[in-house]
């Protein structure tokens, strides 16, 4: 399974935001100034703040979906790991570097678990 | 300083590109809506007497401007967020649009004849109203076939103004000249009527029929050697986006080739819309939803044209494969 994400169109400088989870476990929510739009081919992210696009293979705009949908990496993974018929280990693993990678961008937010 | 509320309240009721409007007086292109319906129609209001001073020139962020070939400013457009967006055509006029679209201003250059500020208005202004009104724009001209909007997309020099044109004398509905309105009805892609104008190549002119200007419509002004610019019957209402169409010249094929495109890329979608300078959040998530909305549920395809195949020929071409798709679409 291949995981890809290019930047679709230039618009202006994108401002990277820090992340401060490790990304290895937690909850994940789409921040209010992201929208996602499937396209037929793709799915484009659009930073609102930045006005800037990013472009997601079909693998990981299915991956946004099932993670807008259960808001958490490991769900998301029980999930896709029984439409793609694989591993929740190695659906999680892809998980986690997307989440990695869109955290980096502004485009999602990660937070770590707590232990009670 | 906080912008005027639109005080033209009452007169002239109009339509154009999904907004209904208002003005003192009736504007070319903008023909009096018989029964307007209710709702929160956008105010016209021509200023003669408040030609451009150089304070009003300088305020805001030039958020866009395009030069002619020698160099010269055609178009600037200047926001500043209080204030709303500021068009200027040197020569032509200056145009002030509330940030929320609800009021226009428009203020003619000295000695602009009235055709050609209220060319700039149609062409330029309400498109760029409309946008700030919660619809998008595609640069595109428009026919209605078979009970819908077919849209026409193409680079200067693809044919799409002349194709246009020929599809209206093979029997297509006037729609829109150069600007699509969107928006997403209960789910559903509409294109809303643009204004009653089209700019007419004067080249293509010469290349008609005798007569068949006239049965396009009404010549309104002659601009010396480019184009005319008519007055034209338009669709009454709003119609579902049945089709688009990317016209594309000088290809090595045989004849109009049509090329279904399956997976538009967004891009170029994005890069099909006709307003570039209003980026609120709100418009850009519209925008790509708008475009999104495209790409899933219109056919759209590639119109490959040989530069041996006439506008007229290639209209045929397109009329035919349009109308029978959107035939079988109906039944």
């Amino acid at each position: 399974m291949r995981v890809d994400m290019t930047s679709v169109s230039d618009g202006f400088p994108d401002k990277t935001s820090k992340d401060s989870s490790d990304g290895r476990e937690g909850t994940v929510r789409v921040p209010d100034h992201v929208v996602y739009r499937s396209f037929p081919g793709e799915t484009v992210a659009l930073n609102l703040n930045t006005g800037r696009y990013h472009g997601l293979n079909p693998v990981a705009g299915r991956m946004i979906e099932a993670l807008s949908e259960t808001g958490s990496i490991e769900k998301a993974a029980a999930l896709l790991a029984t439409e793609y018929d694989q591993s929740e280990e190695r659906i999680g693993g892809d998980l986690r570097r997307l989440c990695a990678d869109l955290a980096e961008r502004g485009l999602i937010e990660m937070l770590a678990h707590r232990d009670a | 300083m906080t912008p005027e509320a639109p005080t033209a309240a009452r007169g002239v009721r109009s339509n154009a590109f999904g907004i209904e409007l208002v003005s003192e007086t009736e504007l070319i292109g903008l023909p009096r809506t018989p029964n307007p319906p209710g709702g929160v129609a956008t105010a016209i209001e021509v200023d003669e007497s408040n030609p451009l001073g150089d304070d009003l020139a300088a305020e805001g962020e030039e958020v866009r401007f395009v030069h002619d070939l020698e160099g010269r400013k055609t178009l600037s457009v200047r926001f500043r967020e209080d204030r709303g967006y500021l068009l200027t055509l040197p020569g032509i006029g200056s145009y002030r649009v509330r940030p929320d679209g609800l009021a226009v201003t428009c203020i003619p250059a000295p000695g602009a004849p009235a055709w050609k500020w209220q060319r700039a208005l149609v062409n330029q202004v309400l498109p760029l109203t409309a946008t700030l009104r919660g619809f998008e724009v595609l640069h595109a001209g428009a026919v209605a076939i078979e009970g819908h909007a077919v849209a026409l997309v193409g680079h200067p020099g693809a044919g799409k103004s002349s194709t246009t044109l020929n599809l209206l004398l093979g029997g297509a509905g006037f729609f829109t000249d150069d600007a699509l309105a969107l928006k997403q009805v209960d789910g559903r892609l509409m294109g809303y009527p643009g204004a009653a104008v089209s700019n007419f190549p004067r080249t293509e002119r010469e290349l008609m029929e005798p007569g068949a200007p006239e049965r396009l419509g009404v010549t309104i002004a002659d601009e010396e050697e480019y184009r005319s610019l008519l007055a034209v019957e338009r669709e009454p209402a709003p119609l579902p986006l049945g089709a688009m169409y990317f016209l594309r010249r000088g290809r090595d094929v045989a004849g109009a080739t049509f090329e279904p495109l399956e997976d538009p890329d967004p891009t170029m979608l994005l890069g099909s819309t006709y307003v570039l300078s209003v980026r609120s959040p709100e418009r850009l998530a519209n925008q790509l939803g708008v475009c999104a909305a495209i790409a899933n549920q219109t056919p759209v395809f590639d119109l490959l044209i040989p530069n041996s195949v006439t506008a007229r020929e290639s209209a045929g071409a397109l009329m035919a494969h349009a109308t029978s798709m959107l035939a079988q679409k109906r039944s």
